[in-house]
């Protein structure tokens, strides 16, 4: 009898401890963890699945962020290249080739986007709210953050952003287009 | 006041306010330049004008942005692009920016017909998915993937490529920048004409505005250039020298008339014909032109500062013991003579093919007959009696005639026609550009953004015309092989041509019948496709457009006035009196020698080389010559007008004589100032001639008594004084044009009284 109160207390008390665990699970608790994650640089792999081809177009590189407003992406293979984002530009060098810089201005879609993925990973999720609605599932250890485009111009572009991790660290981003074209990042961490 | 006096002052007063509404609410006043610009009759000539006036090169506004760090100009012009393009009053905005890709549909309908080279082998298609495969796998997509089924060989981007301007400008971050990155440029293209000035001060106010509003750090300078800037710009300085002028020239009038009368009410009363002259020159031209120009209200009241030499003849006539009515009887048959003289004159003006001038005419006409009038029908009413001038026995100096002085001037004015026309046609000013009012640094600004837009400079143009479009274009494809040799020589660097936007009916078929059949495009598409990774049936609508294509009726120019080649092609063709002029604009010429050699040799009467600088010079120096002329034809008309009233030739040369010496004196005086001659100083001069024959039949007249004499040399003396005053003010002005007038008509004027005070005095 008293072992099995014993029980029952631990198992209210686990119950308890648990609901209260999931309660503070949320959008803000995501974005407050993403916040604190630190930014290196990561390898990863983008698979492109293109309406217009057979077999999807594989490339792997590194990607870094450094807040609020530098991100590099270096792709290795196959072509290899390099875009550096700054602020309102992007630098776009490869082999053989000449440096060219453009402004993010005349490529609205584009600056979205790169918004859309430092806000993701400085876990700005005011600035997030104001292009996307916002959907969360799972939980602290496997989520998976769902946004769909509010804005027009984007919308015209974009279905959805499918972002999924494991607490602090993003683990892979699905991007889905309009025109069917679909897009999977995902990242291998640090190295 | 008696009656007689009160009814006089109502009714004039009465007529004036009418005047004055009807001017205010129903006329018009413009600002356009373009009616001071000659009309030609030379058809080409007139497409050219009619491009320059009007055309899209007269629209354009060049923005350039200074200062502050280099993003900034950066982001100020993205941002002054975004908000101007907001704006109603502007068609484009452009600087550098791309906007997302969207094809025009029907260019893209048509582009296998656009396209020169369209190929479909097996090995052409397999290089293009080669190149579409690069593109696809790129991190930053093409704006033209969504396009790839329908045109996989990138024909619509080519088309654009080549419709792209022969160079273009430097780019830091896609925007236009100098070479030094210091300066951010933009093009606005304005709706309104380069000479509608209203909408386009308007226009630089809204540019300046949003600046302003964007850049709140205030680091940022706005430069501005262009054909309307620089019609706006000249306008405000017009207008504010001729407000500061005019305000000097009142003051130096009344302070004149005040010394010489001491007498507030006839200085008073001295301005009643003057502003009665305007008004009427104003309603006149309102009521014959339906507007009235304000250069012409400018240029028409300095003109009409004469009218102020009615009254002073009146003034100085008036005894005590006289009514102003017996004293004006007296002088009027004089003044008359005058007035209609100079009329005849103004007369010329008003006939030549300058509509800017014909208005000047008509208003200068109104006016002098309309202070005439008042001088002769209202101020004696005003006058009343007992005023007069009090003229001391010994204080003028009355000069008779006098044979040496008369032989000396004759001998001078006979050396200065010598020397004038040994100087023959260097002492005409060709260049109408000098004559222009704007400041050198606006000048070089302007030149500076061209330059730093990589602009072509328009200098050198092919003109190819006939009543057909479709001839006209099949000959210009014929001539583009010949353009591509002079490019191949280096005798020019490139060139423009309509055929490029719109090729022929005739070449649109031959590129038709040049596509492979739906079989062969088909065969070829399988070929080409082995061993690459797209979808099955990705190019089905590929083979559809190209079979669409070789069935479509050719293009016509109908309904491309709003895509993008309609800009271009408004540019290069233009229709005058059903002929098609085509335009073809060369760029860096070299050799101009060896295009002209080239030219000659297709034998066409229909294709003309230009070099539009030189062109400009002929216009400039046709319409000098007929103004001239017509000059000439004045001074005819009012000798034998004198003739007429005067019955006697003796005294109709006696009259024209100084005239003739002032003329001679004047020009040589000017040429020997360093001052080139243009239609303004020949306007000027008929204005000499007109108060010179005045002046002359004044000093020629049988007076009564001693005491008139005096009076009359005295009348002259202050008409002398006070014109000449006037127009020495205007001359001070830095516009050339006032400067010009001005001093022609300030030497003009005390040449003249010299010469009429020396020839024409009856002897005592």
């Amino acid at each position: 009898m008293g072992k099995s109160l014993h029980l029952l207390i631990l198992l209210i008390t686990l119950s308890l401890l648990s609901t209260q665990v999931a309660a503070k699970w949320g959008k803000s608790e995501l974005m407050a963890l993403l916040a604190t994650a630190k930014n290196g640089e990561q390898r990863y792999t983008e698979t492109k699945e293109l309406a217009f081809l057979d077999i999807p177009v594989v490339t792997q590189g590194r990607l870094s962020f450094t807040p609020p407003d530098q991100m590099v992406k270096q792709v290795e293979s196959p072509n290899p290249s390099r875009y550096e984002i700054d602020g309102n530009t992007i630098t776009i060098s490869s082999p053989g080739a000449e440096r060219h810089v453009i402004n993010m201005a005349s490529h609205p879609q584009l600056h979205l986007f790169i918004n859309t993925l430092k806000a993701v990973l400085s876990g700005d999720l005011r600035s997030l709210e104001k292009h996307y609605a916002i959907q969360l599932t799972g939980d602290r250890n496997h989520w998976q953050l769902q946004l769909t485009p509010l804005d027009n111009s984007l919308a015209k572009m974009i279905k959805s952003l499918t972002i999924s991790g494991q607490k602090q660290t993003i683990k892979q981003m699905v991007t889905e287009e309009n025109s069917g074209d679909r897009t999977t990042l995902t990242f291998h961490g640090n190295g | 006041m008696d009656k007689k006096q009160l009814l006089a002052l109502s009714i004039w007063a009465t007529l004036i306010a009418l005047a004055f509404s009807w001017l205010a609410t129903t006329v018009p006043i413009r600002s356009d330049l373009s009616h001071f610009l000659p009309a030609s009759s030379n058809p080409i000539e007139k497409v050219l004008q009619q491009k320059l006036r009007e055309g899209v090169a007269s629209r354009l506004i060049l923005i350039g942005i200074d200062g502050g760090l280099l993003q900034q100009r950066v982001n100020a012009s993205q941002q002054l692009r975004q908000r101007l393009l907001k704006q109603q009053l502007f068609k484009q905005v452009e600087n550098g920016t791309i906007d997302s890709f969207q094809a025009d549909p029907l260019l893209f309908k048509y582009r296998y017909l656009l396209n020169e080279t369209t190929t479909f082998t097996p090995e052409a298609l397999q290089q293009a998915f080669k190149d579409r495969m690069q593109e696809l796998t790129a991190p930053i997509s093409s704006p033209f993937k969504k396009y790839l089924p329908q045109d996989p060989t990138s024909v619509y981007p080519t088309l654009l490529k080549q419709w792209l301007p022969p160079s273009q400008p430097n780019t830091v971050q896609g925007v236009w920048f100098s070479n030094n990155q210091q300066r951010a440029l933009l093009i606005a293209e304005t709706y309104a004409k380069g000479m509608e000035m209203d909408q386009q001060q308007e226009a630089i106010n809204i540019i300046q505005q949003e600046l302003n509003s964007i850049d709140s750090s205030g680091q940022l300078k706005l430069n501005i250039s262009g054909p309307g800037v620089f019609a706006v710009h000249s306008r405000a300085l017009i207008q504010g020298e001729s407000q500061r002028l005019s305000a000097l020239s009142s003051i130096a009038i009344m302070l004149i008339l005040l010394l010489v009368y001491r007498s507030w009410r006839i200085t008073i009363l001295a301005a009643l014909p003057l502003a009665t002259a305007m008004l009427a020159g104003s309603c006149v031209t309102g009521l014959i032109f339906g507007e009235l120009h304000g250069i012409t209200l400018a240029f028409g009241i300095t003109l009409l500062g004469v009218t102020i030499d009615y009254p002073i003849h009146l003034f100085s006539h008036l005894k005590k013991d006289e009514t102003t009515t017996n004293s004006l009887r007296q002088i009027w048959p004089t003044l008359r003579m005058g007035v209609i003289t100079t009329c005849i004159g103004y007369m010329v003006m008003a006939t030549t093919d300058f509509r800017g001038l014909n208005q000047l005419g008509v208003f200068t006409i109104a006016g002098l007959l309309a202070g005439a009038l008042c001088t002769r029908w209202l101020l004696p009413q005003l006058m009343g009696q007992g005023w007069q001038l009090n003229i001391g026995k010994s204080s003028i100096l009355i000069p008779a005639f006098n044979l040496q002085a008369a032989s000396a001037l004759l001998i001078i004015s006979l050396c200065s026609l010598l020397y004038i026309t040994t100087q023959q046609s260097s002492i005409w000013q060709d260049d109408m550009s000098s004559m222009s009012a704007l400041p050198k640094k606006l000048l070089q600004l302007d030149q500076e953004m061209r330059g730093q837009l990589n602009a072509p400079e328009l200098s050198h143009l092919i003109i190819l015309h006939n009543s057909n479009l479709e001839i006209g274009l099949q000959q210009a494809e014929k001539l583009e092989s010949t353009l591509q040799a002079l490019v191949k020589m280096e005798s020019i660097s490139g060139f423009d041509i309509a055929t490029k936007y719109l090729p022929s009916q005739q070449r649109q078929q031959q590129r038709q019948e040049r596509l492979p059949s739906s079989e062969v495009l088909s065969d070829n598409l399988q070929q080409a496709l082995q061993g690459e990774q797209f979808r099955h049936g990705l190019f089905s609508p590929f083979l559809r457009d190209v079979a669409a294509a070789k069935k479509l009726p050719p293009l016509e120019l109908d309904g491309l006035s709003e895509t993008l080649v309609g800009q271009p092609l408004a540019n290069l063709l233009s229709q005058e009196e059903d002929e098609w002029f085509l335009l073809i604009p060369l760029y860096g010429v070299k050799d101009a020698p060896q295009i002209a050699h080239l030219i000659e040799q297709t034998n066409s009467p229909s294709i003309h080389y230009l070099q539009l600088g030189e062109e400009g010079k002929q216009m400039t120096i046709g319409f000098r010559e007929e103004i001239f002329s017509r000059s000439g034809w004045g001074v005819m008309a009012m000798s034998l007008l004198l003739l007429l009233g005067l019955k006697s030739l003796r005294a109709t040369v006696l009259v024209m004589l100084p005239v003739f010496i002032a003329i001679t004196l004047t020009v040589a005086l000017l040429v020997l100032l360093g001052q080139k001659l243009t239609i303004f100083h020949l306007v000027a001069l008929m204005l000499v001639v007109g108060i010179g024959i005045d002046y002359s039949l004044f000093f020629s007249r049988q007076e009564v008594s001693t005491e008139d004499s005096r009076r009359t040399f005295h009348a002259l003396a202050v008409c002398t004084l006070s014109t000449s005053s006037v127009f020495t003010i205007l001359a001070s002005s830095a516009i050339p044009v006032l400067n010009a007038i001005g001093l022609t008509t300030a030497i003009g004027v005390i040449v003249s009284f010299l010469a009429a005070m020396v020839l024409s005095r009856r002897r005592e």
